[in-house]
């Protein structure tokens, strides 16, 4: 019993990490991805988590396998630093459990959580090459399951060609494990325009942002992965070690969030700071402090970006209009999570589809709201319930 | 493990031929759309009139087969048990693409 104690401890902080985000709800990305909605990433994670569709709880299912996958994926990380004193080991995977990043997303439903411990599997194969080279095929297989999860996981591009280069294989072989799975990819890619379409949209919505605030997002997403210290103590050895293929992921990385922010991509940077910390293990110092110091800045970090422990409005609507019949019509730009909280079909709002309508739900000012709706106040948002 | 590491390479190159046959299945039919821009604009506009018509973003419209006057344009209808996709031919005769 002792033995699994630890894991124990890991699946409480887990389920700890996922209720987190329970009391808020969904936000339109996560939605997105229950719903299987078909942009812009992969099919490969979103349809499993369709299949569940049908389980009650679908919502706490995903958070707690998320943030399970993240927390335990800390063994990992314990693995990697088996050539370190005891103590560097601890700071090493206190880094990865207590970074803000980890904590502030392991409980979320997307796919940044599954490419950073995808990422963090590449790393640490990157130490084992025996394993790679015995079973080039099953990593190629890891990394087409990786591909077809988020095309983020590119950004690990140099450490994953860096992986099949190393093996003893024929250069054609490599090209194979490598190059078909990007090759099926670019072909998936091709065969839903909308994918390319909402990347173009996604990619450049930042070139009107100044170059002081793209840099303020940058650094703001490095913090937050490695919680300052731990970003600092990566990079530092990074650095330190010339890791060119760490830190070409790295620079990968930042160029991505610079041309595309969102705070989720945090997590992306949390394995390239277990790796880089541990490449340069002297940085590793001073081991009791630091955890401190780490949980301190992640409890601040959560405290100012965490998720609002009140209900969305979506949420709210959702309850309200649970048993009623009809459409529900809404004005102005929704998110996804609309159309997984409320059980009726949604449509935009126009003055001629209010027949069938069993609500009107104006997060715009709605002009020509038939009389025999009445308004109701959720939040800020005015719902005109017949 | 001795038996998965026999057989990596069979098991690799099924699922590869087989992703690869998924994907061209979705490919094809619509391959009319990448190489010609007129048929590209029809597209675009029976998406743009077909959002208006039924009140749902642009996003949940998609083609299953472009052919040379014909289309096939299917839509999604999110929500939680229901995830039908409701799919309607469109003919758009050869002036149009003039």
């Amino acid at each position: 019993m002792k033995k699994y104690l630890p894991h124990i401890w890991l699946e409480v902080y887990a389920v700890a990490l996922a209720a987190l985000h329970l009391p808020r709800g969904l936000v339109t990305d996560e939605a997105k991805y229950l719903l299987n909605i078909p942009y812009p990433h992969p099919p490969l994670v979103r349809t499993l988590m369709n299949w569940t569709e049908c389980l009650p709880i679908q919502e706490l299912f995903w958070r707690i396998v998320i943030a399970s996958m993240v927390v335990q994926a800390v063994w990992l990380v314990w693995d990697m630093g088996r050539s370190l004193t005891q103590e560097q080991r601890g700071l090493l995977a206190a880094g990865w459990l207590l970074s803000a990043a980890i904590m502030l997303q392991a409980g979320t439903i997307l796919m940044a959580p599954f490419t950073a411990v995808q990422a963090l599997v590449f790393l640490w194969l990157l130490q084992h090459q025996a394993f790679v080279n015995k079973y080039s095929a099953l990593v190629a297989l890891f990394w087409l399951a990786s591909l077809f999860t988020a095309y983020q996981i590119a950004l690990f591009i140099p450490v994953v060609a860096l992986l099949f280069w190393r093996t003893p294989l024929s250069n054609t072989y490599k090209i194979i494990c490598f190059g078909v799975p990007v090759f099926l990819l670019a072909l998936y890619t091709l065969a839903n325009p909308l994918v390319p379409a909402s990347m173009l949209l996604a990619g450049t919505q930042n070139t009107s942002l100044a170059a002081g605030q793209k840099f303020e997002y940058v650094v703001l997403l490095w913090a937050v992965g490695g919680s300052v210290i731990f970003s600092a103590l990566g990079t530092l050895g990074i650095a330190l070690k010339k890791r060119w293929d760490l830190a070409l992921c790295l620079l990968l990385l930042i160029a991505y969030v610079s041309l595309s922010y969102r705070p989720y991509y945090a997590i992306l940077f949390t394995p390239l700071f277990v790796a880089g910390s541990l490449a340069a293990p002297r940085v590793l110092c001073c081991a009791r402090s630091r955890v401190i110091l780490l949980a301190i800045i992640s409890f601040l970090f959560v405290k100012e970006f965490g998720p609002s422990l009140q209900p969305s409005v979506a949420r709210q609507v959702g309850h309200m209009l649970q048993a009623t019949p009809g459409t529900v019509l809404i004005h102005g730009s929704y998110g996804h999570q609309w159309q997984y909280e409320l059980t009726q079909p949604v449509r935009q709002y126009r003055s001629d589809r209010t027949e069938k309508a069993a609500a009107i739900i104006c997060l715009e000012q709605c002009a020509d709201v038939p009389d025999d709706f009445k308004p109701v106040m959720v939040g800020n948002v005015v719902v005109w319930i017949r | 493990m001795q038996l998965l590491r026999q057989y990596q390479w069979h098991i690799m190159t099924v699922v590869f031929a087989v992703s690869l046959i998924t994907i061209l299945a979705f490919l094809l039919p619509i391959r009319k759309l990448y190489k010609s821009a007129d048929r590209r604009m029809v597209a675009t506009q029976l998406i743009e009139r077909s959002a208006q018509q039924y009140g749902l973003p642009k996003s949940d419209f998609f083609f299953t087969y472009v052919g040379k006057f014909d289309y096939r344009l299917c839509r999604r209808e999110h929500g939680r048990g229901k995830d039908p996709v409701i799919c309607d031919w469109h003919s758009v005769l050869p002036a149009t693409l003039k």
